[in-house]
């Protein structure tokens, strides 16, 4: 992929693919070096799509397998959040759901991630996750199941 | 509790601001290429290169010994039969020499 390219693939994925290492690894640090890493082998690779959509799902996929890489290396000395508590606008709750996701296990994170921020199919997932499209659908309806009884537990009916 | 409660705690986590900035694509590709030349480094020269020094006295050894069998005047038949030995395999040499120049360019 030439340059130009990449920096329009970088423009439209740069933020989305930070937002989703961050987010799921619950660590602003690691999830940064995550994410120069995903770009560094993307850039490195010969068969790097130059598709968007592909492009997006390519690094979505080098992403998603680093974030485990990191998770199993780091988990112990990985702080469990580093940004600021996210709170549901409209709601007098103050419960931070950046917290209440970590209670999720890295799996599930990356599947109701990619499922309902990424709007993902159950396909696109496995692809990422390397995973079988039917195990995803399960998955998701347990790791679901699991956030839904975490909010409810801070009180978000 | 619906999906869309899901949906909504998803999003409201997918729009909060984190701190810091992804990598720009100008210090990306620019570190892409530094690793690029590192690696290379790292494996050193190519092949050819760096067999140079040992081919060449491999191919003046095996020579010498031609020029020998074609100066000697009284030849016996083991000799002989060392001399085109030593042809053949000159000339794989410079036919696996040959090879390896035209892949590498």
């Amino acid at each position: 992929v030439d340059e130009r390219a990449f920096k329009e693939i970088h423009a439209q994925t740069a933020q989305a693919l930070r937002r989703y290492v961050v987010r799921t690894l619950g660590s602003v640090a690691a999830g940064d070096d995550v994410v120069q890493e995903t770009y560094l082998r993307a850039l490195s690779t010969t068969n790097f799509p130059a598709e968007p959509q592909q492009a997006r799902a390519y690094l979505f996929r080098i992403a998603s397998n680093l974030i485990v890489d990191v998770w199993r290396k780091q988990r112990r000395t990985l702080p469990s959040v580093e940004s600021e508590g996210v709170f549901l606008p409209d709601t007098e709750l103050r419960l931070d759901l950046s917290r209440l996701f970590q209670t999720l296990t890295l799996q599930e994170r990356q599947l109701i991630w990619l499922a309902y921020v990424e709007g993902c199919d159950h396909a696109g997932i496995a692809g990422m996750l390397g995973l079988r499209p039917a195990s995803v659908r399960v998955m998701l309806h347990r790791a679901r199941r699991r956030f839904e009884i975490a909010l409810r537990g801070g009180g978000y009916e | 509790m619906s999906d869309d409660s899901v949906r909504a705690a998803m999003t409201a986590l997918a729009n909060a601001e984190l701190p810091g900035h992804p990598p720009s694509a100008e210090v990306l590709t620019r570190q892409a290429d530094l690793r690029r030349r590192l690696e290379r480094a790292a494996r050193g020269p190519p092949v050819l290169e760096k067999g140079i020094p040992a081919t060449l006295a491999v191919v003046c050894g095996i020579a010498a010994v031609i020029v020998t069998q074609v100066i000697a005047a009284d030849r016996s038949p083991a000799l002989a039969a060392t001399g085109w030995a030593a042809f053949a395999v000159f000339a794989l040499i410079i036919a696996a020499a040959g090879r390896l120049v035209f892949r590498e360019r």
